[in-house]
């Protein structure tokens, strides 16, 4: 079986721990591992702006990265970050045909779609609207952002935060077929976001029929449990488990939950596997590479 | 357009991989990531050599 792995250097995570990469080390860690890496990213300097917005500088010490990985004989994709002059976006879309457009984490949808208008609209895509280059998002998380721009490439943490906060995500149903590429439901699942205007309990009688039929089709029970606050010193059971961290007040209570029946609302791990057939339909439903960019339409109302 | 999920266990390779799907990992996170990458090698090449098996047969 076919594996394709993308390398991301991880400067953003580093920069917000306040820590740098050695470029001379993430260039060696390439080189022992090529063969098993389908694309790797240049190693992005990203800007100290407090809003992580790209710069002049950090566009060109970002090129100047790209340069000295070239010179050791790789090919990284080159990444252009919101905010930085379009100058080094042009600069990319003429000397390479697949680029990487970062620092998109921790914005709004609304800055990123009127960023991406311009990148998309005004430099990648031709008169047609067909895409010049083959483009990767960065951290992308929303479906409608996936859908809109004609993107080769995606990634998402989205997944897994979804499943680990108690979400999960249901397409919607338009005449008895589940429609992936115009947004999702987000719907928690979980006992302890029981008071959250989008838990299941609380939506409307419909369209909670809707996300049990697509559960139940996806061949995902939802289960039951209930919760119970216990001493810390108490020993969970076979079908039990804990569902806070300990308290620092070593006679506070601790949240139990008791398992009644398996299924979505107990388990980080079924959430996550929804999630991953999810992104696999999203996947199917985009048209293969390249596709026009897709003007106005029912993108961003939802 | 292919989708990338960023990784960070490595018990969600499988899962992932069967549908289709890419892996992202970090440099940044060197450990766990150069763990993973060799079980994806090893994978890889247990996959090669059961070919190589299929063919001689």
């Amino acid at each position: 079986m076919n594996v394709d792995v993308f390398l991301d250097s991880g400067a953003f995570s580093a920069w917000t721990k306040g820590s740098e990469i050695d470029i001379q080390k993430y260039i060696e860690f390439i080189k022992q591992n090529q063969d098993v890496i389908t694309v790797y990213a240049n190693l992005d300097v990203i800007s100290k702006d407090r809003f992580s917005m790209g710069t002049k500088e950090s566009a060109e010490k970002t090129l100047r990265n790209q340069k000295i990985m070239e010179q050791a004989g790789l090919s990284p994709l080159p990444v252009f970050h919101i905010g930085e002059p379009f100058e080094y976006l042009e600069y990319y879309i003429n000397h390479y045909d697949y680029i990487g457009l970062g620092g998109m984490v921790g914005k709004s949808k609304q800055i990123l779609s009127s960023w991406l208008d311009v990148v998309f609209g005004r430099y990648i895509c031709d008169e047609r609207g067909y895409p010049k280059v083959k483009v990767h998002g960065f951290g992308l998380t929303s479906v409608q952002l996936m859908v809109k721009y004609p993107w080769y490439s995606v990634d998402s943490t989205t997944w897994k935060k979804r499943a680990f906060f108690g979400e999960v995500m249901v397409p919607y149903l338009r005449q008895g077929k589940w429609i992936y590429d115009e947004g999702c439901w987000i719907i928690h699942v979980t006992e302890r976001r029981k008071k959250e205007k989008y838990h299941i309990a609380n939506l409307p009688s419909l369209k909670r029929k809707v996300v049990l039929k697509y559960f139940e089709e996806m061949g995902f029970p939802l289960g039951k449990s209930r919760l119970k606050k216990v001493p810390q010193s108490y020993e969970p059971k076979e079908n039990e488990q804990w569902v806070e961290r300990k308290p620092k007040d070593p006679n506070e209570k601790r949240l139990l939950e008791i398992i009644e029946e398996p299924g979505l609302c107990n388990s980080g791990v079924l959430r996550s596997k929804l999630s991953i057939l999810f992104f696999q339909n999203l996947q199917k439903c985009i048209p293969e590479w390249p596709r026009p960019l897709k003007k106005g339409g029912r993108g961003f109302e939802l | 357009m292919k989708i990338y999920l960023v990784m960070g266990d490595k018990e969600w390779v499988k899962p992932i991989q069967e549908r289709g799907l890419g892996l992202l990992f970090s440099y940044y996170d060197t450990s766990g990531t150069e763990k993973m990458l060799s079980m994806i090698r090893e994978d890889k090449q247990n996959g090669k050599n059961e070919t190589d098996e299929n063919k001689n047969k």
